[in-house]
């Protein structure tokens, strides 16, 4: 390798120090919503057990808190873990304090108020109703402006650096910082309806798109790539061996930040989504294997020479299952993206057990790996308990194996379930019920499992305080020395070809320049999808017989979103024929052009609702389903909405709800916006004609919401029937 | 970078880098043989997978379903026109590939008034199973609530059924009668002769 040190001495010696308070404060964070988030898990395993568990109160039904779960654990349990490991290995890997400890604490208060903020609107039915990107506009904007920040103080560092080389673990976290930025920005676009409400500029089959571009590059960039960074510090740290290649670190990172991107449509296989954007996904999935695995081979093969050591020291013990456990998730996730695999686990719980096995794995564990090494280097004490680390390792290990264990079961069930017909040719269970209650005994392994998981994070956060309370009573500051880079570096000239990698170690010396490579490599794979399906009229080829919704229909879809229906319900029937068998003709694209958000769910804890308005469920049906689903439906196990029978439709917010649907582009007239409100209660009001007609007990529903919601659902999936002629609706679908 | 007492000292082949970042060392170790090979063949994978999809003749997903489609259509065009007369549905009644069809259209529409087990539910459908009717007073009458409906109640016409389904599913309900359902609705309407009297 060539030698930078005569630039490097050039530079005078300086003095300077390392901001742990910083860290201290998000591994508290860490923990504190780690417990919160997994508790929050362990609430609607129950509720998914037993619907009882819903407590029958709007505020805490399946629907509601299902986003705070995966925001929580998501964005605070591992979006503080990431930022401790950052602020920790990023100041000692470039010699310096971070930027600005100002920015720091404006990072971590504004990313704790974020959260705050979420799980306070969440509950309370406030949301985008998109997985992932549920929080409404203006946590959007915060959570873009604390990222700025924190992007200002991560590049501000290192530009401030007293190493001339970015470690791997630092070109991880650049891309993190750019390609969640990008994401967010994208995938959050929107039209402002009022003070806590928005609709996504982007319709159906688009928004699909760039949710699941959304989607699954947050589990790229914020649940992969940073912990990825985390593992290249923390884990040869832990080790004490050296990182096993070097060559493969590059390899694997450029091929898996410019191949992940691409990946977003195995999502959407045999929806609506145009055929080719679905194949392009796949075949970008199945490359990313091994990508994926070369940090895998990193991390395990990196403890080579120091495998005794595993079986006597829990941090390595958590790293080591962490890393098999995203090893286990990288191979199957290409795999579950092959269509025909993806015909049968989509919609099912073996997505859920996949994702459960790279969280609680993967980023669980690496996560705790890392904090336990940093509890005695940051408290400068003595870990308080030290048993009690290799109890969570146990306990938490065996609660993922009951856990995905129960749900890969589950899941195969349901998706087996779903598609198997008798010799004649008929569905085998055509009670969609049925294959619900099924899964009830493996939902309880599951609560078992990840209450033992909770404990371990429980012993985890005990553990940390006790160990804080043993910190000295001022920590030591310790003062580095390192002599300030040279201002007029020139890297040595690359030599030994493309393979000997020489040319990467210049790019490595200018992080500018390197972070501006990661911009192109994230931006342009991304623009190579999202610019054909946005282009290409073709891929929503429109139908005649589609309008828009009517305002009440409106109102309605707005409860759908907010009660969170998209959390157990797809609306999207594919072209299967078991499918077709059960829910009805399957979905076209063009029938979605007016949702915005497009509301195609990822899991079908109930039926698909796609085509529920062709059904001949009548009013009376829907309202008593919604009171109490359990009388219509015996074992169902969705909560109650019997707050919809006494909340009133708020009227006089439609009309600038349907303008701002005007603004993206549904074509509803000025006039039928300035009369929105009162042909709303038009229609309420022959609803509600409707449920006395069929039921004398029905009485006085004209005002209230679930009024709204019957009307919605029972339009739902019905216009495509008024086409002219279906043969040719079929061809419209290709 | 101080190497941990226990472990052997480091294999031949391994070359250090002179990489030292807060201690972090790094070999210069080639890529595996066998990574290099599987990542190829992944990207070469994208040639015949795209072929096979979307250029050969009948493998996209449209194409499979269609084909699936075809098929059921052709079973079904192969059965003969049932009658839903009092006789023909009494000769279905006795046939278990028939009741069972009836059941599985019944399972994935009837069920949400009149209950999984035909036992009615509260405010929506009748108990089926017990011997008091609301608008049946014979057999034959079954297929014709079917098709056309019960104007003024919940009870809608269901014009997805094909005739040989609602031939099935009304021979499947009226076999219901006399069964014994987990939580039977109270009886409603009249008491009426048995099936083909």
């Amino acid at each position: 390798m060539q030698n930078p040190s005569p630039s490097v001495a050039a530079g005078a010696l300086e003095r300077f120090s390392y901001d742990d308070s910083i860290v201290r404060k998000f591994v508290f964070a860490t923990f504190i919503w780690g417990v919160v988030g997994l508790l929050v898990g362990v609430i609607l395993a129950l509720q998914l057990a037993d619907a009882r568990f819903n407590l029958g109160l709007e505020w805490t039904s399946f629907g509601r808190l299902r986003p705070l779960h995966t925001n929580a654990v998501i964005f605070a349990f591992a979006g503080n873990g990431i930022f401790a490991a950052v602020y920790y290995s990023t100041q000692r890997l470039l010699k310096t304090r971070m930027f600005s400890d100002k920015l720091s604490n404006l990072h971590f208060w504004g990313w704790q108020a974020i959260i705050l903020s979420a799980a306070l609107t969440l509950p309370l039915g406030i949301t985008q109703g998109k997985e992932y990107a549920e929080l409404e506009w203006p946590i959007d904007i915060a959570i873009t402006i604390i990222w700025v920040v924190f992007a200002v103080n991560f590049f501000g560092t290192l530009k401030v650096r007293r190493e001339r080389h970015l470690y791997v673990a630092l070109w991880f976290y650049i891309a993190t910082i750019i390609a969640i930025a990008v994401l967010h920005i994208f995938n959050n676009l929107w039209v402002i309806a009022g003070p806590w409400k928005s609709y996504s500029i982007y319709a159906g089959v688009q928004d699909a798109f760039m949710q699941w571009w959304y989607g699954h590059n947050a589990v790229a960039f914020f649940l992969t790539t940073p912990f990825l960074g985390l593992m290249y510090y923390f884990m040869p740290k832990a080790a004490e061996r050296p990182v096993f290649s070097y060559k493969l670190s590059i390899l694997h990172f450029w091929s898996l930040v410019f191949i992940y991107i691409w990946a977003g449509p195995h999502h959407l296989h045999y929806t609506a989504l145009p055929e080719w954007a679905s194949t392009l996904g796949m075949l970008f999935s199945v490359m990313l294997w091994m990508p994926s695995w070369g940090g895998m081979l990193n991390g395990l093969l990196t403890l080579r020479g120091a495998w005794n050591r595993v079986a006597t020291d829990p941090i390595l013990k958590f790293f080591v299952v962490g890393i098999t456990f995203y090893g286990m998730s990288t191979f199957e996730g290409p795999l579950l993206s092959v269509k025909a695999v993806n015909s049968l686990s989509h919609y099912t719980d073996w997505t859920i057990a996949h994702v459960h096995a790279g969280t609680l794995g993967w980023v669980g564990f690496m996560i705790f790996g890392m904090v336990y090494w940093l509890m005695p280097r940051l408290f400068q004490t003595e870990v308080a308990k030290p048993k009690w680390v290799n109890l969570h390792f146990w306990t938490g290990t065996i609660g993922i194996v009951l856990y995905i264990v129960s749900i890969y079961a589950a899941g195969l069930t349901q998706g087996l379930m779903w598609r198997a017909f008798t010799a004649e040719g008929i569905l085998q269970y055509p009670d969609f019920l049925e294959t619900v209650t099924r899964l009830v005994p493996m939902y309880w392994i599951r609560v078992g499992g990840g209450t033992l998981y909770l404990f371990g994070a429980v012993l985890g956060l005990v553990n940390l305080i006790l160990t804080w309370k043993k910190r000295p009573a001022t920590y030591e500051e310790p003062v580095f020395e390192a002599p300030a880079l040279a201002p007029n570096y020139q890297p040595a000239p690359a030599s030994g070809g493309f393979m000997a990698m020489n040319w990467h170690r210049a790019w490595e010396g200018k992080p500018f320049k390197f972070t501006a490579w990661v911009v192109i490599a994230v931006v342009s794979a991304s623009l190579f999808e999202i610019i054909p399906t946005f282009v290409i009229e073709s891929n929503v080829p429109t139908i005649a017989s589609v309008k828009p919704y009517t305002p009440l229909e409106l109102a309605g879809r707005d409860i759908y979103v907010a009660e969170g229906c998209y959390n157990c319900h797809s609306q999207m029937v594919r072209p299967l024929h078991f499918e077709t068998e059960r829910f009805g003709e399957y979905s076209k694209a063009g029938e979605f052009v007016y949702d915005h958000p497009f509301q195609w769910g990822s899991r079908r804890i109930g039926p698909d609702l796609a085509r529920v308005g062709q059904r001949t469920l009548t009013a009376s049906w829907h309202l008593r389903h919604l009171r109490n689903p359990q009388e219509t439906s015996p074992g169902s196990i969705m909560p109650s909405y019997a707050h919809l029978l006494r909340k009133e439709i708020n009227f006089e917010q439609i009309p600038r709800r349907m303008k701002a649907n005007q603004t993206v582009g549904v074509p509803y007239t000025d006039d039928e916006i300035l009369q929105g409100a009162q042909q709303a209660q038009q229609q309420a009001q022959q609803v509600a004609a409707q449920l006395a007609k069929e039921s004398q007990d029905l009485q006085g529903f004209e005002n209230k919401e679930v009024v709204a919601l019957i009307a919605y659902l029972q339009r739902l999936g019905t216009d495509i029937a008024k086409a002219p002629s279906s043969s040719s609706a079929m061809q419209e679908g290709k | 970078m101080s190497e941990h007492p226990s472990t052997p000292p480091l294999q031949e082949e391994d070359i250090l880098l002179d990489h030292n970042y807060d201690g972090i060392q790094e070999f210069d170790n080639p890529l595996p043989g066998w990574w290099k090979a599987i990542f190829l063949g992944t990207i070469l994978f994208a040639v015949p997978y795209t072929w096979w999809y979307h250029f050969a003749e009948g493998n996209s997903i449209y194409d499979q379903y269609e084909a699936d489609v075809a098929a059921q259509e052709a079973r079904e065009a192969a059965q003969p026109q049932l009658e839903t007369d009092a006789k023909g549905l009494l000769v279905l009644m006795q046939d278990d590939t028939h009741l069972a069809r009836g059941k599985a259209t019944f399972s994935t529409i009837c069920l949400a008034c009149h209950a999984a087990d035909g036992g009615g539910v509260p405010g929506l459908g009748p108990n089926l199973c017990d011997d008091f009717w609301k608008n049946v007073k014979v057999i034959e009458d079954i297929p014709n609530i079917i098709r056309n409906g019960v104007p003024g109640t919940a009870m809608a016409p269901q014009v997805s059924l094909s005739p040989n389904q609602v031939a099935d599913v009304a021979a499947y309900v009226a076999s219901l009668r006399g069964t014994t359902p987990a939580n039977p609705k109270e009886p409603e309407g009249e008491k009426i002769a048995p099936w083909g009297n």
